[in-house]
């Protein structure tokens, strides 16, 4: 029996410009979340870039149950590949689509 | 900015409130007394201007706590200082926030989460906060109200 993964998705904003398509960051924030959330509970939350929207805006995919660890963790990463950069975490959702039309929301209102 | 980190409004140090290392004459704004000596801190609360007490090193005593209470003024945790901290510093600054997080609680006085963040990088959204705190030993829904504490205050 395969069993489908339920995901979270968190809306994360970064306070410098960094494309997470550029494997050296999504490498180092990779790190950074494991180095905080300890190898173990890293494998259960399983976190992956799922969506690059903007320059600054990204959405990760996390393991239902896990996604307040992960904003946690990202709340501890203040640097990427050597250059200072933090991350706010706006919305979590369960549906990834909710977050773009709430990303086109904040969009419209900048 | 604001509504999108989820904040009605940021408050500047400096701008919107004043940030005293010691205790001078009355002011005519409103002031956060940072100070770790008891001396400073009660006096501090005694000025009617002070709205709280902005631990430094995360650490209060207990007869800070109480001269806190009894003024009704609050204490303030600095969120940001326990997640700037790098490396080594951030082992020994997490248990200090911990500690304060949990002699605060004990002595039931009121208190407000703040980030007082220096940089952009150190800014958290109001998600991050209640995470943080949470991790400290805040719940949820106090989490949420001393969020919103300072704002009431001012």
């Amino acid at each position: 029996m395969i069993f489908r993964r339920k995901l979270r998705y968190v809306l994360v904003e970064a306070s410098d410009d960094v494309s997470m398509a550029d494997p050296r960051n999504a490498d180092a924030l990779r790190a950074g979340t494991k180095a905080f959330l300890g190898e173990l509970t890293y494998f259960k939350a399983n976190p992956q870039i799922t969506a690059q929207l903007e320059n600054r805006f990204f959405v990760i995919g996390v393991n239902r149950g896990y996604e307040r660890s992960v904003v946690l963790a990202l709340s501890f990463i203040k640097e990427l590949d050597g250059r200072r950069v933090g991350f706010y975490t706006l919305k979590t959702s369960g549906t990834i689509r909710s977050l773009k039309d709430y990303f086109a929301g904040i969009r419209g209102a900048r | 900015m604001p509504s999108r980190l989820g904040y009605k409004k940021i408050l500047e140090a400096g701008k919107d409130i004043e940030v005293m290392d010691s205790v001078g004459a009355a002011t005519l704004t409103k002031k956060i007394v940072r100070s770790d000596s008891i001396e400073t801190i009660t006096k501090g609360v005694r000025q009617n201007r002070t709205i709280g007490v902005l631990p430094k090193n995360a650490s209060l005593s207990g007869k800070a706590l109480d001269a806190v209470k009894e003024n009704g003024k609050l204490v303030l945790i600095p969120l940001s200082e326990a997640t700037c901290a790098q490396g080594p510093d951030r082992a020994h600054a997490l248990p200090r926030f911990r500690k304060l997080v949990r002699n605060v609680l004990i002595a039931k006085v009121p208190f407000a989460l703040v980030s007082m963040a220096e940089t952009r990088e150190g800014m958290m959204s109001s998600l991050q906060m209640i995470e943080v705190a949470g991790f400290l030993g805040v719940d949820q829904r106090r989490a949420k109200e001393a969020l919103a504490k300072l704002g009431e205050v001012l």
